[in-house]
């Protein structure tokens, strides 16, 4: 606003000069003194005419003459008054005009200056909110995904946690069945691979690398025929066709 | 139709063997949690007007019930009394939760001579995994049902059983001024005891001879100590050693030939010695201030334990046979590690411990240098290996008196040996019998 009252200034002392000039020339028109007003003229009887009459008549015509010009003078000068006048006032108008065309042109400027300020300013503000929001938006993006990988190795380290039980259920199933022969090397290991139908039935086995005799296989072979039916998944999904038992005595 | 079965039966037999798609399910076993192995053993079939001489389903039972790794199905409850494999329904002995029966006849060849057929069945697999007969005459019925017992127990756990083996121990009777001693031999579950020697002075010692068919031991009874060899068949005693000073613990080495000794000579050092049965030859093994004693022999004969206490309490330490070899000590846990044997793998050695201000036997293992105690008593000596290594027996105090137990090598089975009377000590289980 401050920057708008500064820029109209100047255009206020214009305005009051030509308000002077204005008032000079009207009082100038008016202030010049009325001429007397024409006697009226008898019309020309004779036919000779006196030479003092006719040099009266002469003067009088002259004084009539110079009084018509004077009149005409006074008009045209009233006249040129007012044209000045109405120039001054039409110049004046347009001056009025034109400072409030500026005006408002300016008023127009500064509103859409201040529109566009606004508009920029909202801009940036949209554009910071939308970046605020973008970010916030990153950052909640990035916090789901954070959760959703948590959630996910939760449900991973459930799961786990689940097949550790599982794996569990079915070791105590088999060792409490399990006679360990006496008398085994150290270290010795052996694999069976178990095939089971839903409901943990023991569908059939086979040996994979065993380093026991024959006593130590027919043991397990009897524990896992001994364990079926297999203890059940905690979820059916952790079910498995085939288990492998590594049968690895401990002292 | 029989290609199209065969097909099927490769298709099945892939989805057992295909490797798995994806992870498999793999399961640790690391224990045997089962106590027992359930067993049924059906009286034996006999075909006679008069009762049959001798039950061995019996003896068998008992037997595999007194090693403690098996259960038996009580004769009450024995649904069907089969006589041979094809008789036994395996699916029938599953539902009673019967792992293996074992089911046979006697049968008499003439007045004298019997014979014993028998066969073992895996209800779980329906397959007959052992069938047998063995010929006995009456005196040996006992005997030959052992061996049932013995080769059932192999069978089943891969470790030959040692049913038919004989135990020797002192028996001390009578009041303190009064005493008499008697080396008693007798089967491996305490019966049939038969006094080898007795004597009113002190005998000590007994050792089985390698073949098991005879035993050394210490005497008193020419007023000094002395080393016999016996005779079981014949009751043949041969002093072998009676030098002056100490004439201690015979060991046999493996082969029978010779005996490891303890002798403290004229000087009075006592020190382990090598004696040659054959030729009396006599050669030092240790040479030191200290009491060394209490030899025993590792199974490939390359070396001898014995007890010594050079570094103060009783050791244990080893000296290879060869010249030149030195003792090393291989017994580190605690104050007390005496009398040693080692166990028929030669992977562990049992000794007498002291545990907890009691003296106790406790297993060594060779290789880690960990020690075990397997026994719970006061005053528990004399351990002794069983030859398939399942099991000690060694000499307690119960009520103050002395008497007999076996405890598994693996500490799980222990069990009392009843005793006629008196008090019994230094047990020496025999080897595997002929």
């Amino acid at each position: 606003m401050h920057t708008a009252a500064t820029a109209a200034a100047p255009y206020g002392w214009s305005l009051g000069l030509h308000a002077l000039l204005a008032a000079a020339l009207l009082a100038s028109g008016l202030l010049r003194p009325q001429a007397p007003a024409p006697q009226p003229v008898p019309p020309i009887a004779a036919a000779i005419v006196d030479q003092s009459i006719l040099q009266a008549v002469a003067e009088l015509r002259a004084a009539e003459r110079r009084r018509a010009a004077a009149e005409r003078g006074r008009q045209a000068a009233q006249r040129a008054a007012e044209r000045a006048a109405a120039q001054a006032e039409a110049r004046h108008e347009a001056q009025r005009k034109a400072v409030q065309a500026e005006a408002r042109r300016k008023a127009e400027l500064a509103a859409q200056q201040q529109v566009e300020r606004q508009a920029r300013l909202r801009a940036a503000e949209e554009s910071r909110r939308s970046a605020a929001e973008a970010r916030q938006r990153a950052e909640r993006e990035a916090e789901l995904q954070a959760r959703l990988a948590n959630e996910g190795q939760r449900t991973d380290a459930a799961a786990s946690s689940l097949r550790t039980q599982y794996v569990a259920a079915i070791q105590a199933h088999v060792e409490q069945r399990w006679f360990r022969p006496p008398g085994l090397a150290a270290g010795t290991s052996c694999t069976v691979h178990v095939l089971q139908i839903p409901g943990g039935e023991v569908a059939g086995l086979r040996f994979g690398d065993c380093g026991g005799g024959e006593a130590l296989r027919r043991s397990i072979e009897s524990a896992v025929r001994n364990a079926s039916p297999l203890p059940a998944p905690p979820e059916p999904a952790l079910f498995e066709r085939e288990v492998r038992l590594v049968f690895t005595p401990e002292d | 139709m029989e290609r199209i079965r065969r097909v099927v039966v490769a298709l099945a037999a892939l989805v057992v063997v295909a490797p798995p798609a994806h992870a498999e399910l793999t399961v640790q076993i690391l224990r045997g949690m089962a106590e027992a192995v359930p067993v049924a053993i059906v009286p034996f079939g006999w075909e006679g007007s008069e009762p049959a001489p001798w039950d061995v389903a019996a003896t068998v039972q008992a037997d595999l019930e007194r090693s403690g790794r098996f259960r038996a199905l009580p004769r009450a409850d024995l649904l069907e009394l089969p006589h041979e494999a094809g008789q036994v329904d395996a699916a029938a002995w599953r539902l009673l939760q019967v792992d293996y029966v074992v089911v046979g006849r006697l049968l008499r060849v003439d007045s004298a001579r019997y014979e014993l057929r028998y066969e073992l069945v895996h209800t779980v697999t329906g397959e007959r995994i052992l069938g047998l007969a063995l010929p006995a005459d009456r005196a040996a019925l006992k005997l030959a049902s052992h061996r049932i017992s013995d080769a059932v127990y192999e069978r089943i756990l891969g470790v030959r059983g040692a049913f038919a083996t004989r135990i020797a121990y002192v028996a001390v009777d009578g009041p303190a001024a009064a005493r008499s001693f008697r080396l008693i031999v007798a089967d491996a579950d305490g019966a049939n005891e038969r006094v080898v020697f007795s004597s009113p002075e002190p005998v000590m010692s007994p050792a089985w001879s390698p073949d098991g068919r005879a035993l050394a031991y210490v005497s008193f009874h020419g007023g000094t100590p002395a080393i016999y060899v016996q005779t079981l068949r014949t009751g043949e005693q041969i002093r072998v050693s009676a030098r002056s000073g100490i004439n201690g613990a015979p060991a046999w080495s493996p082969d029978g030939s010779q005996l490891a000794l303890t002798l403290s000579r004229r000087d009075g050092n006592v020190d382990i010695w090598l004696l040659t049965l054959a030729t009396q030859e006599l050669r030092r093994l240790t040479d030191d201030p200290a009491i060394d004693t209490e030899p025993a022999w590792s199974p490939n004969a390359q070396a001898l334990y014995f007890t010594s206490d050079r570094a103060g309490g009783p050791q244990v330490y080893r000296l290879g046979i060869g010249a030149g070899e030195r003792p090393r000590r291989v017994t580190f846990e605690g104050r007390y590690n005496a009398r040693p044997r080692v166990s028929p793998d030669g992977r562990e050695l049992a000794v007498v411990t002291i545990d907890r201000d009691a003296f106790r036997i406790a297993v060594v293992d060779l290789q880690r240098g960990t020690q075990r105690v397997l026994s719970n008593g006061r005053l528990d000596e004399s351990p002794s290996y069983a030859p398939n290594g399942a099991s000690l027996i060694y000499a307690t105090r119960d009520g103050g008196r002395g008497v007999l137990a076996t405890v598994s090598t693996d500490g799980r089975v222990q069990q009392r040996l009843a005793a006629s009377a008196g008090a019994v000590r230094e047990p020496a289980w025999s080897p595997y019998l002929p």
